[in-house]
């Protein structure tokens, strides 16, 4: 896939990969879901790796670098999961073939189920509601 | 059922877009005039089988209808159920999504569709 978008989605999945793992050290509640979690980014990590031409490097750290709790914990994966179907929508308008925008469509509904399933509401339009 | 004037309405999708700071492509192709008085007019069925239901399902279908310049005035609803006309209308959305000629009209549709694939799932 040639995307431009694809550099942000690289990004926002090595942001996925340090906090899911953070979540995963930090509430023992959510460590199997995280950990679940934390496996299906890093593979969808990997496979962006491949995918770039000029792939984005990981940052050290993402703040905040603490998570205080489950409520917390969960309000940032909410937050981690926008981000990521906003990126896959971008994607969607940018992909050159059928095969790319189903892909970038498939990806986007799976970043909004996992959104939702960290608590987040039902919107009208994921991926493009502020 | 299309509102008065149809697809001049169509500057709303245009603004589901412009929120996630997407620049809007002013002229939609012929193409997409159709797609997008297809997926209003199916939706609007959507809207019409909702409505006197769960007023959140309700306010969110709206919502897509308004997107995408269509209105339930006079509506046939589906005859479906709920559950099912959701995720018959999801995969026509997705296939609409595919055969947008717009970037903005395919991230619009393709919105909707991920919407509406999840709101069947909860409705089931």
């Amino acid at each position: 896939m040639n995307a431009p978008s694809l550099d942000l989605v690289l990004a926002l999945e090595h942001e996925a990969v340090w906090t899911y793992g953070l979540v995963g050290g930090a509430v023992p509640s959510l460590r199997s879901a995280a950990e679940a979690a934390w496996r299906a980014h890093r593979t969808e990590r990997d496979r962006l790796l491949r995918e770039v031409k000029e792939p984005v490097p990981p940052q050290p750290a993402y703040e905040p670098t603490t998570v205080a709790g489950e409520a917390e914990a969960r309000e940032r994966l909410q937050d981690l999961e926008g981000r990521i179907a906003a990126a896959w929508v971008r994607v969607v308008g940018e992909a050159l073939t059928g095969k790319d925008r189903q892909d970038a469509l498939s990806r986007l509904e799976a970043a909004e189920t996992a959104r939702l399933a960290w608590g987040g509401a039902l919107v009208a339009f994921p991926g493009l509601d502020a | 059922m299309l509102a008065a004037g149809g697809v001049q309405a169509a500057g709303r999708w245009d603004d589901v877009a412009r929120w996630a700071g997407i620049d809007p492509v002013p002229r939609p192709t012929d193409a997409d005039r159709a797609l997008l008085a297809e997926a209003a007019e199916d939706q609007a069925a959507l809207v019409a089988l909702a409505s006197g239901g769960d007023p959140a399902l309700l306010a969110l279908l709206s919502e897509q209808l308004d997107a995408l310049g269509g209105s339930a005035t006079g509506a046939s609803p589906s005859t479906a159920p709920l559950s099912v006309a959701l995720a018959a209308s999801a995969e026509l959305r997705t296939n609409q999504a595919l055969e947008a000629d717009s970037p903005d009209l395919a991230r619009t549709l393709g919105s909707i569709a991920v919407g509406l694939r999840v709101l069947a799932g909860t409705t089931a």
